[in-house]
């Protein structure tokens, strides 16, 4: 048993400085959940507010266009997740298949960069490329022949809105990650595959995917904790009073609750909610790796 | 890919879920003025010398300097407004300078931080329980920490050293709500920062060129505001009727002043007949407002598609020349309607002020609110309370009374501006209406002798706009000079009575707490649906019936309360 | 080199045509913030700016460059991203080797795991976090920046992931020939991850370099704002409801769009030159077979 702990030791030791941060900067500060569980004031502190039980979640669930705003948040936010994911690994695939190194690099480096621009300098951007009266994308559209919907202002068209400039700004991102689990793809397993004679499909089939793989199946897991965080920042920025119905989010309602008065309380409790709901999934799912494809995630 | 930023994102997210904007405090600041009226705005002066009203026990020296000096600390929000000059700062300026030379109070601020998190922030300082001698709060804040007893009596202070002029503001500008306001239980809690009653009101915008042309008279009911928004549409290629913006309500090309046609009062809180506080979005005469903008929408007078624009895009619409007329405050000759004339000027572009009108035989009242921004609250036992009191009497003798130094404590040649960097802030709530009478009359009369060192900034635009159409003097010309926003409107809405100031003022009631926000979305949502033709008028009716059922009966009873114990 | 078929000539074809397009549409609001940027202010507000300077200036950014704010906060922020970015990837290489073993080989793994996931769930919202920083004495100080964020753990698992990829024999040679881990660790698994290590790297500069609310939060003077909370204060939209007449006056000076967007480009510039250094370690393969302990 010694001799077991003593080979385990330098294991141990380099966990403990990483360990140690996250005791003191996120675990302490964990405590603060049970403000969700209190009409939480800041000039009373978190033990002299007054407790509530469960009040704060009631009041999330009583509220008459919570049905409404889960579900705008679900679908839009499993909409991004799938979206992006196809388009980051469809990209890191696509680009892959090229022989050009500038050629690679120079897309790579474009696609990358609309990650670094706020949503509060590109709604007013997007307002102007999709008014269906002068932007641009109206105008290509009626070259077409098409009608150009009202892309922000109409409830069925919002949400398709949000998932597409969402990918749009993300993709090139979020491929870095896809991009680095191909180049770290054995290059023998290639030759291999050339010396029996497969052609670029089976070897995307078979070595490609397979290689990265593990690397898809964790990112699905860890964006299974995303589905009730639909983007406040964009979101936001381009909702407006005709599109609530189908935009409105959970992360925007519990902004318009704060402008009232400080709502912490409301907002931890929405906070652990989504982070409930956000464990079973990726629990779930870890569970279910492993049980079936006997493969841990994490 | 939404999932690599799950842990930066959780913090943006709670940062801005969390974030108190000051928007708030301004739009439910409003108002309780019994005695209604004009708020007493043109008795105001800004001399130092009227009568003390204060039955004060010992009145001391409002100037007197403490021997050794002693420090206070306090926080500030900054703001990308600021602008020092060499060697400055917020810790060493022409104000810090003063409160330690005069008054013997050095003043050390603990935090700054940006505006727009200083809520925020002002939150966890007081969770931390680490609270500063001077602060300036949140009404929601102020009734907290009353709540907690955290923060100091200030009567005995006041009554001994409060200025004569500190003491008007108080007790005579805006019917003495501004003290009425700090006080709780017969003890004055805070010095209450306020906005102008009459700088709240909207006020009609229009395009003077463009009326020329489509030969049409100035407009003096609102038939006429929609025949010229009609001529405007079809004059002019690409341009609208009248500009709005998606939020309806505040800012620029809103619905305040059409409603204010139907003699509705959206937004704020009035005395019915029976002499109980209602909100007046849900009154009768907003069906009415409401069915005119569907009609407007209807035919083509509205943008199509204004539910998207907000106020950055309004303005680029006036400046490219498809709005000429708006709804919107008194200021906006400085922004944007300033741009749109330098780019526009040549092509003749004017503007011009008007009152709002009325749909009917009745005079058109302006809506309004009572616009308490937060208060200044000195932490329970400090030691100088009075040093609140003397800091806000200091501020304003050196600011705006008659031996104010503008140069070294508002606004230099160079557009530095200092007034943003006292440590209490205040100004009489009718300054501008004064310098924009006093500035009209020295134009008529070409004499500026009896002006103030700012009065003379403005009227020095004003000679070079009107005289030698200087167009970057335009903004403060159309304020403070003759056919001004000022004088034309403001002075008007004043002098003839016509403001409906909204009445409730306090801190948010427990059940607008939780209820506002669920309300507002509702009455957002319905007014724009029924304005683009989604929903029918009558949607109006099933609205308000909503409106109670879901919180509107208990905020009212609550606020009702509220004006009960006042 | 075998000659290309033709549905394979079609494909390449195509995906140029499609990749081009894409990084095209990429650049665009780029280009558009630029054009801004050395555009006067009048046509900025007035939004007639697409892809091409309109009376080309260079006043907005000789104004920022001349704003001492401006580069105090670039100055915070370099500081940041030089001594965040190696904490980050230093605790994220030593947190992922131990928990990329094999249950057998570290029994504890499993629940330090947990731990670590645990927190990417969780947490206790602004104002306990703010007392945590406060009581350990770091506001206002540089630390608060670099460490309550020091173990990012979506990289931590995103490494661990890639560490298992790497071949167990490997690890087993160097382990018979009397290597330790710290050894095996720093000389076997550092180079044959480093596409893996770039990637985890880059999170971790454009994290410091992007991340804005931890600043304005947790300092207590503007100078020590890093140059996001910095642009922060610039970017947030205005409210218009609570103007008077001075702040209105100074309202077209700073809603100037020129200055904004030559702002945000000058802020941006760094951390978008940074990829292509970067991007080496994810275009050539690694041969694991090639590298002995």
């Amino acid at each position: 048993m010694k001799g077991l702990f003593r080979r385990e030791l330098p294991f141990h030791i380099m966990v403990w400085p990483g360990l140690l941060a996250v005791l003191i900067f996120s675990y302490v500060p964990m405590a603060g959940v049970v403000i969700a569980f209190q009409k939480f004031i800041p000039a009373k502190g978190v033990f002299d507010s007054q407790w509530i039980g469960f009040d704060n979640f009631r009041f999330l669930f009583q509220q008459p266009d919570f049905t409404q705003i889960l579900r705008n948040t679900l679908v839009i936010a499993i909409a991004k997740i799938v979206a992006g994911l196809i388009a980051s690994i469809g990209f890191a695939l696509l680009l892959n298949e090229l022989g050009k190194a500038f050629f690679k690099r120079t897309i790579q480096t474009l696609v990358y960069l609309p990650h670094f621009l706020s949503w509060i300098i590109l709604g007013g951007v997007l307002i102007d490329i999709l008014s269906p009266s002068e932007g641009i994308v109206s105008w290509a559209l009626g070259f077409l022949g098409i009608n150009s919907p009202f892309f922000l202002g109409s409830s069925s068209w919002f949400p398709f809105t949000l998932v597409l400039s969402d990918v749009w700004k993300e993709f090139g991102f979020g491929a870095i990650v896809y991009l680095a689990a191909l180049t770290s793809i054995d290059p023998t397993h290639y030759e291999a595959a050339v010396i029996d004679g497969a052609n670029r499909w089976r070897q995307t089939w078979h070595v490609t995917l397979p290689g990265i793989a593990p690397i898809v199946v964790l990112m699905v897991t860890l964006s299974l904790g995303n589905v009730l965080n639909a983007g406040f920042d964009q979101v936001f920025i381009l909702l407006s009073p005709s599109v609530m119905d189908t935009g409105d989010i959970i992360d925007t309602w519990v902004y318009r609750m704060g402008l009232v008065n400080a709502q912490y309380g409301l907002a931890t409790a929405v906070g652990l909610f989504k982070s409930v709901i956000s464990s079973i999934l990726i629990i779930t799912s870890f569970v279910m790796a492993s049980k079936f494809a006997n493969y841990r995630v994490f | 890919m939404t999932n690599i930023f799950a842990k930066n994102r959780m913090i943006t997210f709670a940062s801005l879920a969390l974030s108190i904007s000051l928007v708030f405090v301004s739009a439910c600041s409003n108002g309780n003025n019994s005695t209604s009226g004009n708020g007493g705005a043109l008795k105001a002066s800004s001399s130092a010398d009227s009568p003390s009203s204060s039955p004060a026990s010992v009145e001391a020296n409002p100037f007197e300097k403490y021997e050794p000096a002693i420090e206070i600390t306090t926080v500030r929000s900054t703001s990308a407004r600021f602008k020092f000059l060499d060697g400055e700062s917020l810790d060493n300026n022409a104000w810090t300078r003063a409160y330690e030379n005069e008054l013997g109070i050095k003043v050390k601020n603990v935090w700054t931080t940006d505006e727009a998190q200083y809520q925020n922030k002002m939150n966890v300082t007081i969770a931390s329980g680490d609270l500063p001698d001077l602060m300036f709060v949140s009404p929601a804040q102020f009734q907290q920490l009353l709540e907690s007893d955290q923060i100091e009596d200030l009567t005995t202070a006041y009554d001994q050293y409060a200025s004569p002029f500190l003491r008007k503001i108080m007790e005579q500008d805006a019917n003495g709500l501004m003290k009425k306001a700090a006080t709780v239980d017969g003890k004055m809690m805070g010095i209450t920062g306020f906005g102008s009653i009459e700088q709240g009101t909207p006020v009609i915008w229009l395009r003077t060129d463009w009326l020329e042309q489509a030969d049409l008279p100035e407009p003096t009911s609102f038939d006429d505001i929609l025949n010229i928004a009609e001529a405007f549409k079809k004059n002019h290629s690409g341009a609208y009727g009248i500009g709005l913006n998606k939020d309806l309500f505040g800012g620029l090309a809103t619905i305040e002043g059409i409603a204010n046609a139907y003699h509705a009062y959206p937004k704020i809180w009035l005395k019915d007949d029976s002499g109980k506080l209602v909100y007046g979005s849900v009154q009768p005469e907003m069906k009415q407002t409401l069915a005119t903008l569907q009609d407007m929408y209807k035919r083509g007078l509205i943008d199509k598609e204004f539910g998207v624009k907000d106020g950055n895009k309004i303005a680029e619409d006036i400046m490219n020349n498809k709005i000429g007329l708006i709804y919107a405050n008194f200021w906006h000759p400085l922004w944007p309607l300033q741009e749109a004339m330098n780019m526009n000027s040549a092509d003749g572009m004017t503007w011009k002020p008007y009152p709002v009108l009325s749909a009917d035989d009745q005079v058109a009242s302006p809506s309004t609110t009572i616009p308490v921004t937060g208060y200044y609250v000195i932490k329970k036992g400090y030691k100088h309370p009075e040093a609140a009191i003397k800091l806000a009497n200091l501020q304003l003798k050196n600011a705006w009374s008659d031996e104010a130094q503008a140069e070294l404590y508002n606004t230099d040649k160079d557009q530095t501006p200092f007034y943003l960097y006292p440590t209490i802030s205040m100004e009489p709530p009718s300054k501008n209406l004064e310098a924009g009478i006093a500035v009209t009359e020295a134009y008529q009369a070409k004499d500026f002798s009896k002006l103030n060192e700012e009065q003379k900034g403005y009227y020095d635009n004003v000679l070079a706009y009107l005289d030698n159409n200087d167009i970057k003097s335009f903004g403060n010309a159309l304020i403070f000079g003759p056919g001004g926003s000022e004088m034309e409107v403001l002075k008007k809405y004043v002098e003839e009575n016509r403001m409906k100031i909204g009445e409730f003022y306090g801190a948010p009631v427990p059940t607008q707490q939780m209820k506002q926000a669920t309300l507002d979305k509702l009455e957002l949502e319905t007014f724009t649906k029924i304005i683009v033709g989604e929903s029918p008028i009558d949607e109006f009716d099933s609205f308000v019936e909503k409106w109670h059922k879901l919180g509107g009966d208990e905020i009212t009873n609550e606020i009702n309360e509220w004006n009960a114990a006042q | 080199m075998t000659r290309l078929s033709f549905g394979r000539k079609f494909f390449l074809t195509f995906d140029y045509i499609l990749l081009s397009i894409l990084a095209f549409l990429c650049l665009l609001p780029l280009v558009n913030v630029l054009a801004i940027s050395f555009s006067s202010s009048t046509a900025a507000t007035a939004n007639i700016v697409k892809f091409w300077p309109v009376d080309f200036n260079l006043k907005s950014y000789t104004y920022a460059l001349s704003k001492p704010e401006f580069s105090d906060a670039y100055w915070v922020t370099i500081k940041r991203v030089l001594i965040g970015t190696p904490i980050n990837v230093i605790l994220t290489m030593l947190v992922a080797y131990p928990l990329s073993k094999d249950d057998r080989l570290f029994r504890w793994r499993k629940y330090y795991s947990w731990v670590f996931i645990f927190t990417m769930l969780f947490n206790g919202g602004l104002i306990p976090w703010y007392m945590t920083i406060k009581t350990l004495g770091l506001i206002d100080t540089f630390w608060a920046l670099v460490l309550p964020g020091a173990v990012p753990v979506f990289s931590v698992i995103l490494l661990l992931n890639f560490f298992r990829g790497i071949p167990k024999e490997i690890e087993e040679a160097a382990l018979i020939d009397g290597c330790t881990h710290w050894r095996i660790l720093w000389r076997i698994f550092l180079p044959l991850s480093a596409p893996a290590i770039a990637t985890i790297t880059l999170f971790a500069l454009v994290g410091h370099w992007n991340s804005w609310f931890d600043g304005l939060i947790l300092m207590n003077k503007t100078e020590h704002y890093p140059l996001q909370s910095y642009l922060q204060t610039l970017v947030i939209s205005f409210d218009l409801k609570i103007m008077n007449v001075k702040e209105a006056e100074l309202l077209s000076q700073i809603n100037n769009r020129t200055l904004k967007a030559s702002q945000i480009f000058l802020a941006a510039l760094p951390i978008m030159l940074t990829y292509p250094f970067l991007q080496k370690y994810f275009m050539k393969g690694i041969v694991m077979g090639s590298v002995k302990g």
